[in-house]
Formats: structure tokens, sequence, C-alpha cells
């Protein structure tokens, strides 16, 4: 994880997927651009699921363009099942993910190895879910996340 | 490359998006996105002829009756009107005339503030005054609902109102964010297709230029509705450890006279110090942009909860707390301007039980600032003295 999720960071993802801030794409991994490009020089990169729609209402891929600045391969190997808004569900209701989200029937598994990505991660539940999905594949991750929730730091805590 | 929505012509505010190969003006991005060389979608509100007068709580008094009136006269010509009056005359009473004529009409009326407290406040008022008209509130958190009779909003909100307005009454122009800020002004300016209604209690040098071109009309309020003058400041002009002394026996004298004070400091670490310092003493709190829970400060000091607040410029305008002197620490410091001291001073003496009180001005050097404020003041004060002669006779 990269950083703490706050209301500037609210704000500024706001602005670059809802706002159609399209140059802001390159600046949210600029911190980190070496370090990560050496750490995962041999993985592929999997994006975690998001709206077809989004995407099209867009123009872009927000996650994908955020990621691409590293030069490492990028995957988009889950879809959703249906669409939600993952911010609007209520705690109980992600851990539920497992029904909305599964492995595309048209990507393959890549035979790297793998790291999950994401932008925001608040309950974790997309990363486990996607983390279990690909257990049953017989595949292993790690994850990187752009920034993560105070929330989900305290349960840790815990 | 032009943007339409904030005048933008400089090329290093323009980003390229290749997704869909066209410019963005960057200046402006925190409004939506806007294209380069883009016009600005019109919405259409609708607009409905009201018959209806306002209702006021207290009476105009007879200057404010008179500014009514010479407003209404330049509105008349077609001019935009600058409505320089002293904290605390009455603005908001005074423009309600211009609105009833313009929704009697049937037309459009939208009223934009700095700040987002005080939409809500004006909206009361309004909707107390109007109770024939759908006064909405636009600002943070009230965004769901954005037409109706009289529009309330923030500045920021004139971005959804693209030629909307025939009547845009714009309040403390002078104050953040407005000032000094071209996007908020040119959204302000592209919101209103008819008049405009200034008004400010500190206009700057660029508002009276443009009232001596003749490009804007002026009309003067100084007299606050209990008649009673604004408080001129007294100088404290000595050293720093003195003026440590005169800030002591001022609080003590105001703390055993029972009168509340309102101690301003430049900035926030200061005033937690003196808190911590001061706090030994007397009952004391800091009040400053980075606390939390504002209003619950400022409702416990209205109970009377402490003897005063050490607060940094945030305060200085749009609070009214009945019976509150004023004292300034190092006036001498550049975050003072001339408009921020004549809005600080404007604290004291807001109500018609305590109609005067006292205001002073601690300083090591007397800056420009401090001389333009102590003048203005007394400016506006001789005018109280003056008769005037208005012939209120046309306007209805």
């Amino acid at each position: 994880m990269l950083y703490e999720y706050n209301a500037f960071l609210e704000t500024l993802l706001f602005q670059y997927k809802e706002g159609g801030d399209v140059v802001l794409r390159d600046l949210f991994l600029y911190e980190f651009r070496h370090a990560l490009r050496r750490r995962y020089h041999d993985a592929t990169l999997v994006l975690m699921p998001s709206s077809q729609e989004k995407n099209e209402q867009r123009g872009f891929y927000a996650l994908a363009q955020m990621f691409q600045s590293l030069s490492l391969p990028l995957c988009s190997l889950f879809e959703k099942s249906t669409n939600h808004k993952q911010s609007t569900l209520s705690y109980a209701k992600r851990q539920d993910i497992h029904q909305v989200m599964r492995i595309r029937q048209d990507v393959e598994i890549p035979n790297t190895r793998i790291v999950l990505v994401d932008d925001v991660c608040t309950s974790g539940a997309t990363l486990s879910a996607a983390y279990a999905l690909l257990k049953s594949y017989g595949k292993d991750g790690d994850a990187l996340v752009l920034s993560v929730h105070p929330l989900f730091l305290a349960q840790f805590d815990q | 490359m032009y943007c339409y929505r904030c005048a933008n012509r400089d090329p290093q505010f323009f980003a390229y998006d290749p997704f869909h190969k066209n410019w963005y003006c960057r200046r402006c991005i925190a409004f939506g996105r806007v294209n380069a060389d883009e016009q600005l979608p019109i919405n259409h509100y609708p607009t409905k002829i009201h018959k209806g007068t306002y209702t006021l709580q207290y009476p105009l008094t007879l200057a404010q009756k008179q500014a009514s009136a010479q407003i209404a006269h330049h509105q008349a010509q077609g001019k935009d009107v600058l409505v320089y009056a002293a904290c605390g005359a009455g603005k908001t009473e005074l423009v309600m005339d211009s609105i009833q004529r313009y929704v009697n009409a049937g037309k459009k009326v939208g009223f934009a503030i700095s700040r987002r407290q005080v939409v809500l406040e004006i909206k009361e008022r309004m909707a107390q005054a109007f109770p024939f008209l759908q006064v909405i509130a636009v600002c943070e958190g009230y965004t769901q609902i954005v037409d109706g009779d009289l529009i309330i909003c923030t500045m920021h909100q004139l971005y959804r109102y693209v030629q909307n307005f025939d009547l845009l009454i714009l309040d403390e122009i002078d104050a953040f964010p407005y000032r000094g800020n071209p996007v908020l002004e040119h959204i302000a300016q592209s919101a209103c297709r008819g008049a405009r209604l200034y008004l400010t209690a500190t206009p700057d040098e660029a508002l009276l230029a443009k009232v001596k071109r003749k490009e804007l009309a002026m009309v003067e309020l100084f007299q606050r509705p209990h008649g009673y003058p604004l408080v001129e400041p007294r100088l404290i002009h000595t050293f720093p450890p003195f003026q440590f002394f005169a800030l002591w026996h001022f609080l003590y004298r105001h703390k055993k006279a029972g009168i509340q004070v309102l101690c301003f400091v430049p900035t926030i670490a200061l005033a937690n110090r003196f808190q911590r310092l001061l706090g030994v003493l007397f009952r004391c709190a800091a009040f400053t942009s980075k606390q939390e829970r504002k209003e619950e400060l400022l409702k416990r000091f209205h109970q009377r909860h402490y003897d005063f607040l050490i607060c940094t410029t945030v305060l200085e305008r749009g609070i009214t707390i009945k019976g509150v002197d004023v004292i300034v620490w190092q006036s001498d410091h550049a975050v003072y301007s001339e408009a921020s001291l004549i809005q600080i001073l404007g604290r004291v003496g807001r109500s018609v039980d305590q109609p005067s009180g006292e205001g002073v001005l601690l300083c090591t050097r007397v800056t420009s600032d401090i001389k333009r404020c102590i003048r203005a003041i007394q400016r506006m004060n001789q005018t109280l003295h003056a008769t005037k002669s208005i012939h209120v006779t046309d306007i209805a």
C-alpha cells in the first residue's frame, strides 16, 4: 500500500475518474514508479474489475491508465457479474462480492508472478475475492494498492 | 485555445486527452471538465411571475429606505450597482426590494455568497421574508435541488447557472475565495444575463475605479440600524512587552465588567499558544480554521461559557455576537489588510441593546493598512452626520 486514503485523495481520484482529468494518470504512482518497476519486473499486474459502462462513458480505462506508466504487462483477468458501485455497499454486502465477481472466460491466467492491483482498498473484499478465485485455480499472488482506507488498517490493530 | 468557463487562454493550463483527442482546461477542472473552445451548454430554468411583497421583522430605517430607492433608480437605468455598506448596516434587508421587483416581473434571481454557512442563514431569512417564493439553498451538501424562485448559493455553485440570472446579487466579493480569483469571477459574470448587485463593506481599488469610470453605480450605506456609528479603534502603539501588558489589562478589565471579547491573533499557532497561556487566568478558547466543532464553540461563547475567544481572521466576517469588544494582537502583521481590520472592528456594536463598544489595535509600528482602516471608518461615520436628501418620488 502506497498511501492512506483521505479526503484529498478522494477528491483527486474523483477529479481523475469522474472529472475526466486524464492527464493525472501518471501522477498517482509517480513517487514510486522506479521502485515498483524494479520490484515487479517479473510480474503481471492483474487489475481489479471495473464497470464496462463506466469505462465506455469516461472514454478511458482509469485503473489501467494509472498503472500503465510502470510499463509492466497488465491483465484484466476479472469482471463484475453485476453492475454496482462498491462504495455504496455496506460492509456486509461487500463480503458477498464472491457473488458479483468472476474470472473472465476469454482471458488466460498469466503464468508469471501475479500482483493484484487496485486504486482504493476499503474493506479488502474485492482483493480477497480475487485472491480466493485465483487460489481456486492454484495460483498465488501479491497485492499492490495505491491507497488504503484507515478503517481497513484499523482492523489489523485489533 | 480558449476556455469559455474561466476565460483561460494560457496554454500551460490546457492538457491533452489522447482518448478523446482534444484539449481541456485544467484551471477550472474543479468545476467539471470543459474542453477548449467549446461553448458551455445553457440550462433553461423556467420562470414565473410572483405577485407579492416581502415582510420584515423590523421596519427599514430611513437610511435603508433611501439606499433601497437609490438602488432601484440605478437598476431602472440598467446599471450594475455596488452597495458599499458598513458591517451590520442591514445589507440583506436592503436587497429585498430589488428581489421583489425582479420576481414580480417574472425574472430569475440569484444570491451568491462567499461562505457556505452564511448561505444557509440567508436562506432562512429570505424564506421568512418571501413566504410566497420557493427559496432554495445550493451549496455543499445541498445540491439535489438546484432550481427555485430565489436561489441562494455559494460562489462556486454559480458554475451551474450559465446565463441564468436576470438579477445576481454577489455578497462579500472582497472576501475569500472570490477575491482575486479569476476563475470564480468569470463564472460569476457568466452566470448573470442581466443586472448585478455587489455587496461589500470593503470594496477594493479595482471596484472603486469602475465606479469612477461610471461602469458601476455606487450606493453607500454607513449607518447601522440602531443609528450608532462604527467603532473607531484605539491604537496602542508600543513595544511588544507593553503590548502584552495592555492585552492582559484589556482582558482583565472586560472580565470584571462582564463584557465578552474577541481577541484576534495573526496565526493559528499563536492562537493555541495564547490559549494555553491565558487559559490559566481566564476562561477562554482558541477559534481557528483548524478547529473541530466550530458551531459548538460559538454556541458556548454565545452562552457565555468563555470570557473571550482567541481567534484568527477566520472570525472577521459574518458572525454576530451581542455586546462584544475586540482587540487585535500584532495588528501590524501582514495578514491584517485594511479590509480585514475594518471587518474585525465591524464585529463590535451589532445589536440594538449593545450598539457600541471598544476596539483596540495593538502594534509595534503603524502600518498603512491600519491608517487606511482608521480613515475609512472615520469617513463612513462622517457621512452619518451629513444630511442626505433623496427624492423618493417615482420609485414605487
